[in-house]
């Protein structure tokens, strides 16, 4: 990573995570982890509550559709760190077909991305079959992918091999985006 | 859960990010991380927090260089980010919601 800050800044617990993690798995912390246990009052903490709410929280997507939706998302921002994982993470969610829902809200995501949405893109999505709360729980699952896409290149962050990708999607699907509380503090 | 309460409980935590990352302690000056939000920011962070904001995947390590060399710190560089970040999420998703609004 770009910042040293982000790379060794951390509290005990957090370093005591970081080396229990490279003891058990046998690789280090991915770098969205590292930077969340990183000062986490003013971002990581906040963050994550997000993250889990919007893509892990009740919704009328499925988890599968959500990760998908992110990578896409990620993909229009030009973030290939984020492109790999949650395409994993789709994958082993389940992701396989978008159903027209989805595909409505993809376009409607491609075009607010690249630019601008007008009340006619909105009545595209709604005439898909998609309420209104749909598309407002897509729209922040869009929201924190430009979040995390621009700290991705920004602050360089970067996988250390495919199995590195595999493990940290891993862990994903198993915790949901929970850290232990201790390395949040 | 019901379609109209729903949508509410992001909307909280979303809140609760930007107040930590805008408002909350820091070492950089409030006007300065709300500028940065905006994507606007003055002087030496004007093109950085720009690239950061509109083509994030340009971003180099020559560009955290020469905020370096400006004589900005890591922990500076950290929050102008995350602000920034956080801004133009925002923006984004304030962009969809108008339209959801006028529709």
């Amino acid at each position: 990573m770009r910042l040293d800050v982000l790379e060794h800044g951390h509290g005990r617990f957090a370093r005591w995570f970081q080396r229990i993690v490279v003891a058990l798995m046998g690789h280090e912390v991915d770098d969205v982890v590292k930077t969340s246990m990183h000062r986490p009052e003013f971002f990581g903490r906040h963050f994550l509550a997000y993250v889990r709410e919007v893509l892990r929280g009740p919704s009328f997507w499925t988890v599968a559709e959500r990760e998908h939706l992110g990578a896409v998302s990620s993909e229009l921002n030009e973030c290939p760190f984020c492109v790999r994982v949650h395409t994993e993470t789709a994958r082993l969610a389940g992701h396989r077909d978008v159903r027209p829902e989805l595909a409505a809200v993809l376009t409607f995501v491609t075009l607010l991305n690249r630019g601008e949405v007008t009340p006619a893109d909105v009545a595209a999505v709604r005439a898909a079959g998609v309420p209104e709360a749909a598309l407002v729980e897509a729209l922040h699952v869009n929201a924190v992918f430009n979040i995390v896409n621009r700290l991705g290149n920004a602050f360089g962050w970067s996988w250390d091999s495919d199995e590195h990708v595999r493990a940290a999607a891993r862990v994903i699907q198993r915790t949901r985006y929970r850290l232990p509380g201790l390395v949040l503090r | 859960m019901t379609a109209h309460t729903r949508p509410m409980e992001p909307t909280g935590r979303l809140a609760a990010l930007r107040a930590a990352a805008l408002d909350g302690p820091g070492v950089t000056d409030l006007d300065l991380r709300r500028a940065a939000a905006a994507g606007a920011a003055p002087g030496e962070w004007a093109d950085y927090v720009r690239s950061v904001r509109e083509t994030s995947y340009r971003v180099s390590e020559e560009d955290i260089t020469a905020l370096k060399a400006e004589g900005i710190d890591e922990e500076e560089i950290f929050e102008i980010t995350v602000a920034t970040a956080v801004g133009a999420a925002f923006d984004r998703l304030q962009a969809g919601l108008r339209a959801l609004a006028e529709s």
